[in-house]
């Protein structure tokens, strides 16, 4: 009897729990979800605008935007608002600028794939890619959408002609920066340039004379120090050494300097050759014929 | 995030806006004005599919003309102007409606290039000569004659490891090319002598 009237008395107290109990609950776990949720997400969506952009600002999505914006605003007159054809232009150079922009990432895909798989290259930077991508067909999505609003069906036409505005645009950037680079080239190759376009007979024979003087010393120098260093009391070390000495001197820059060097090298190689008939050694006879045969093909260079 | 932009409604040009003071933007507004001339000019309410057939022969017949002049004064010694003839083509080349068929533009492109590149080499401006070259290298990089044409401007320019890579990469394509085979021999010897070496 005592344990029916406790069985009794526990099933009281669980009838005696408020309904709202569970809705409670509910309420309480939905709305910790929600939040974490909310959280999550603003998170996440901060995390992707830190992200950097491979590409830099698109300029063009900006323009067309400033231009529609002012195309439909109610304030602005109606005989100031640009016309059809230049939204239209903008919209075009719009899509140019995007399909460039996938093009590059389609091109630089395997090469992204290929060194992160081999862990040459971050998570971030992987990322980076990826929501580029994401971003990219977005805005082609965007722009489809804007392209409808001016002609039911452009859609079909419209991304093959901004495909050949992108073309021809890379084409023309390419045609434009041959001036530029031609500039750039011509102070890096100046010397070069100078003597194979402009052959101004001084400054050819200066160019000429410098090139077989500084070759000879540098032989001459080398095997004169080997002798030097077996040898140590021949004359070919006495001349050794007077060559290291014009060695550290600095280079002659004006022509009359140049000249100078330059006989006074045809000298000492004289000199040098005569210190190697002395040794009877088989190099000199290799370092007359070698600065023979530099004289004759400088004479076939030049008659080419 | 918008731009301040300034709009002309009689010439329908955009231009920037005062205080903005942006290189790249004003190029972008200056091609978007050039592009938006082109479309008024083509007259119809968007442009045509580009195709070969909708290439504007009119201009096709002019630039036609012009290399034609060009080869001719080539042939007659003339390579000063040649190379003028051939540049005044190239300018009216990129002067087509930028909707125009790229390759069309392209074939029409390449042939001037080709010729300006070896007037340039007779009238002894490598330089220019290179840089032809070098543009149609990358227009058409599996033609030998480009990098003959490279390979020259570079031996003269006294870049002769470059010209070697150039004469080599030319044979790759074409291995009985008597020419590359010549000019490639000239330049090996050629920086033999430049290191103090001979055969």
């Amino acid at each position: 009897m005592a344990e029916e009237s406790g069985s009794e008395k526990i099933a009281e107290e669980h009838i005696k729990i408020s309904i709202y109990t569970p809705l409670i609950y509910v309420a309480i776990l939905l709305g910790i979800f929600i939040t974490f949720s909310i959280i999550y997400r603003r998170n996440r969506l901060k995390k992707l605008a830190s992200i950097e952009p491979i590409f830099p600002e698109n300029q063009t999505a900006k323009i067309y935007d400033s231009l529609k914006q002012s195309a439909s605003d109610p304030n602005v007159p109606k005989d100031q608002k640009p016309h059809d054809k230049v939204l239209k232009a903008a919209l075009l150079r719009r899509a140019a600028e995007a399909i460039r922009r996938s093009m590059k990432l389609k091109e630089n895909e395997p090469v992204f794939n290929k060194l992160y798989e081999e862990g040459l290259i971050g998570d971030d930077i992987y990322k980076q890619f990826e929501v580029q991508a994401k971003f990219q067909e977005l805005e082609l999505k965007e722009i489809v959408a804007e392209c409808e609003t001016y002609k039911k069906g452009w859609v079909q036409t419209f991304f093959p002609v901004a495909q050949e505005i992108c073309f021809n645009e890379a084409l023309r950037r390419r045609l434009n920066s041959m001036d530029e680079r031609s500039k750039e080239y011509a102070h890096l190759w100046d010397y070069y340039v100078e003597r194979s376009e402009k052959p101004a007979p001084a400054a050819d024979k200066t160019a000429k004379k410098i090139k077989p003087a500084v070759k000879a010393e540098t032989k001459a120098e080398t095997k004169a120090e080997t002798k030097a260093e077996a040898k140590a009391e021949t004359k070919a070390d006495a001349k050794a050494e007077t060559k290291a000495e014009n060695k550290e001197e600095p280079i002659a820059e004006t022509k009359e300097e140049v000249k100078e060097a330059a006989e006074e090298e045809d000298d000492e190689e004289g000199e040098t050759e005569d210190a190697e008939e002395e040794d009877n050694e088989s190099e000199s006879t290799n370092a007359n014929k070698t600065t023979k045969s530099k004289k004759k093909k400088g004479g076939k260079s030049k008659k080419k | 995030m918008s731009i301040s932009l300034g709009y002309d409604p009689k010439s329908k040009t955009v231009s920037l806006g005062q205080g903005v003071d942006d290189a790249s933007l004003a190029l972008e507004v200056k091609q978007l004005n050039t592009l938006t001339a082109e479309l008024i000019a083509s007259g119809s309410d968007v442009p045509a599919v580009p195709t070969m057939q909708t290439f504007n022969k009119d201009l096709s017949v002019m630039i036609k003309k012009l290399y034609e002049g060009g080869v001719q004064a080539f042939k007659t010694g003339k390579f000063e102007d040649s190379a003028k003839q051939f540049s005044i083509g190239i300018e009216m080349i990129s002067r087509r409606h930028k909707f125009e068929s790229f390759q069309g533009t392209l074939q029409e492109l390449s042939l001037f290039l080709m010729s300006r590149a070896d007037a340039y080499l007779k009238t002894k401006e490598y330089l220019k000569a290179f840089n032809d070259a070098d543009m149609l290298i990358g227009m058409m990089n599996c033609t030998p004659d480009n990098f003959l044409r490279r390979g020259v401007a570079n031996f003269f320019l006294g870049n002769y490891e470059a010209a070697r890579a150039d004469y080599q990469r030319g044979l790759s394509f074409s291995e009985n090319n008597v020419r590359l085979q010549t000019e490639l021999n000239i330049v090996l010897d050629k920086i033999l002598e430049e290191n103090g070496d001979y055969l």
